[in-house]
């Protein structure tokens, strides 16, 4: 028998022999021992070579390695960062929150209600001139990544911007801007007094008795105002009493509200008790989220609360959406829209109350001493639920996008994390300036909203990443829509556990934000024609 | 880092002009293209540059590339295109002389090697003998034991005939041989 030559043989080892070349060589092979044995060599060979060239004699250049260098930077901000935040968290955040989960909403819920609820059942018409402001919103976004960008090359222009946001931030804009009286026990603006300028005020006791031609923000133990506002009221206190003419909106946070005066505008309001006195007198809506609200005198437009006991004795212009344990309605109530409640007992209506349909009752499980495990699952998959749809909207809407944040800038945990930080720090540094400075407290606000929104959004990219993490790369839509389930479902289980939780609802956010904004910035490069194919340039050390 | 349906779609992505997704490719292929220079290109430097220029040329390229195939191994080609470009640009005359000549099959058409095959204890002689073929037969070894490209590919990257690239292999491999049994 003639045997094979070597070279037939390699090429068998290497794979490269047509089919039938293949099988008979297989075959001689099988029955010649001297060809056996060479093939078999020859194969250990191989095996020697692959590893020889897979193996690193000297290190990769740093270049080329993953970014470890930066590794000392990230824990530094990492640290600073979190010295920051629990000092806001211990001395806003988490008395906020208590207070508001003594009245029995967590900032979740409170969020999805206004986004969600909002959102689908009247917000469309906001939402309109909501959209002019998008184009200002969306040039202020460009403006903070051509910043961002040029910070993440240099480590150094970082710390600058940083800086430069960080005196922003402390100096909220010039005397022009705005009046600005902080670190007052006791601010009275007395009675024929005029300030034809925005006013900022912190104190222990503010009492605004003259006028105020623009806004007030004011934050402080008691606020009592009796004057005159031509702008709005945004206001953060223990006690907050309106018994004078607010020719805007009035929007506050406080354990206690009460308004006896005219309000022109809307009332959006959080709190333990808040109260339309009967002297008072709202021509807008009403939309509060508290422990116990009563009206006892007229709104002139919709009703949109959340609480637990509620008491309507006055006219209402609009409709009512109501949510919470109690409602009563009163000899005095005259609602000229429907009544929906959702609530755990049936509401008391009084005969003489004047209402144009009947309440529409939706009966709510009572929470238990110690929380219903059905009630805790139903709250976990509603939001769970609110978490999806919304996502499957962003996602459906935009594949491309979904695919290039959670393919190219998820999968950079380091360096989102560090974006997101950068980012959500500099645009809620920006939204507070804004409120407070040049432009006004309309673009501040729609600022802050899309800043809460690029918040709960950053969860929808961040649970599609790691439901293609857990599940792979989605091939067509209905398996990107199962990865986004899958993901959303993993982050809130996360969320769920006691204190990890928000760790969790944190990183998700800082990271999800992180990886939105560096799409943006790599959007921006797109849309530069002249920009030449370029080689990264290696991470800064 | 990317799995290998990430990979392809991050590079669709960079067609559509993405420079971060080009850069999360480089990220994950830069370390292997690397290597394959280092291994056949004289310095650590030039290695360096020409990893630079054959993504450089890539992203170019990108246009061509079917996004329906793996794209590793079509940047293996491009690698591989470069490297030999540049080894010839450096090849000496005499290396150009010796390359050329032997385009005829194997002078030993001998049965089945009987000697023991690269049977050796360290690695780093293999490294030895490997950094002391031409330079051209190093690039093939590189190419199919480390870049695991085909006999076809490695044959165009280097202008002959994928018959020839398995003599190419084969010859370098006895080359190999001959050198752990003279100095072991």
């Amino acid at each position: 028998m003639k045997h094979l030559d070597e070279l037939t043989l390699l090429r068998m080892v290497d794979g490269e022999l047509s089919s039938e070349r293949h099988s008979s060589t297989r075959t001689h092979i099988v029955d010649c021992a001297p060809c056996q044995a060479g093939y078999e060599s020859l194969k250990t060979e191989t095996e020697l070579l692959r590893a020889t060239l897979r193996e690193d004699e000297e290190p990769l250049p740093e270049a080329f390695r993953a970014q470890g260098g930066l590794f000392w930077f990230l824990a530094a901000t990492l640290v600073l960062a979190g010295l920051g935040v629990s000092q806001f968290w211990s001395s806003v955040v988490d008395p906020m929150l208590r207070g508001m989960d003594r009245v029995g909403i967590d900032g979740q819920s409170l969020f999805t209600t206004v986004v969600i609820r909002g959102l689908l059942f009247r917000g469309w018409t906001n939402m309109v001139s909501t959209l002019t402001q998008l184009a200002l919103w969306l040039s202020l976004l460009v403006a903070l990544g051509t910043l961002a960008l040029f910070a993440w090359r240099r480590i150094r222009t970082a710390a600058l911007a940083m800086s430069l946001l960080a005196v922003l931030a402390a100096l909220p804009g010039g005397a022009e801007a705005a009046v600005i009286e902080l670190d007052r026990d006791t601010y009275v603006l007395p009675a024929g007094q005029t300030i034809d300028n925005d006013l900022i005020v912190a104190g222990e006791i503010v009492r605004i008795e003259g006028t105020v031609n623009g806004d007030l923000i004011v934050a402080a133990r008691l606020v009592e105002v009796s004057g005159s506002i031509t702008g709005d009221i945004l206001g953060f206190a223990e006690e907050i009493d309106v018994t004078g003419t607010v020719a805007g909106n009035v929007r506050t946070a406080s354990r206690s509200l009460d308004i006896e005066g005219i309000v022109e505008g809307n009332v959006t309001a959080a709190g333990e008790i808040l109260r339309v006195g009967p002297g008072a007198q709202v021509q807008g809506s009403f939309t509060a989220a508290g422990k116990k609200t009563i009206l006892a005198g007229p709104v002139e437009r919709d009703l949109l609360i959340a609480a637990q006991t509620h008491q309507i004795d006055s006219r209402v212009g609009g409709s009512a959406l109501l949510a919470g344990e109690e409602l009563a309605i009163g000899d005095g109530a005259v609602v000229e829209g429907a009544i929906q409640f959702y609530g755990e007992r049936e509401p008391e209506v009084s005969p003489a109350a004047k209402l144009a349909s009947p309440v529409s009752f939706e009966p709510v499980e009572e929470d238990e001493e110690g929380g219903s495990r059905l009630s805790w699952l139903a709250h976990f998959v509603y939001f769970w639920a609110a978490a999806f749809v919304l996502g499957a909207a962003f996602v459906l809407i935009g594949p491309g996008a979904a695919e290039a944040i959670t393919a190219v800038h998820m999968p950079q945990h380091a360096k989102s994390l560090l974006v997101g930080l950068l980012a959500v720090g500099a645009v809620a540094a920006l939204a507070f300036g804004l409120m407070i400075t040049l432009v006004g407290l309309p673009l501040g606000l729609v600022t802050l909203f899309f800043w809460i929104l690029g918040l709960y959004v950053a969860q929808v990219y961040a649970g599609l990443y790691i439901g293609r993490e857990i599940l792979g790369r989605p091939t067509d839509r209905s398996q990107l829509l199962v990865r986004l389930a899958v993901g959303l479902l993993a982050i809130h289980i996360g969320k769920s556990v006691p204190y990890v939780g928000h760790l969790v609802t944190l990183a998700v956010a800082l990271w999800g934000f992180g990886a939105l904004t560096l799409f943006f910035l790599d959007g921006l490069t797109r849309m530069t024609p002249a920009a030449p194919p370029a080689v990264p340039a290696p991470e800064p050390v | 880092m990317a799995g290998r349906g990430d990979l392809e779609s991050l590079v669709e992505l960079a067609r559509a002009g993405s420079s971060a997704a080009w850069g999360r490719v480089y990220e994950t292929l830069a370390p292997s293209v690397f290597r394959i220079c280092r291994r056949v290109l004289a310095s650590r430097e030039d290695a360096e540059d020409a990893t630079s220029e054959i993504f450089l040329r890539a992203r170019v390229r990108l246009a061509s590339y079917e996004s329906s195939r793996p794209f590793a191994p079509w940047l293996y080609r491009v690698a591989a295109n470069h490297c030999w470009d540049e080894i010839r640009k450096r090849r000496t005359r005499a290396e150009l002389d010796d390359g050329e000549l032997e385009l005829s099959a194997l002078e030993d058409e001998a049965p089945t090697p009987q000697e023991a095959v690269l049977a050796i204890e360290s690695r780093d002689s293999l490294r030895r003998v490997l950094a002391e073929l031409d330079s051209r037969s190093r690039l093939a070894i590189v190419l199919r034991y480390y870049a695991d490209m085909s006999y076809e590919d490695i044959g165009q990257a280097l202008g002959i005939s994928s018959n020839f690239v398995g003599v190419l292999l084969l010859r370098a491999r006895r080359a190999m041989r001959k050198g752990l049994r003279e100095t072991p």
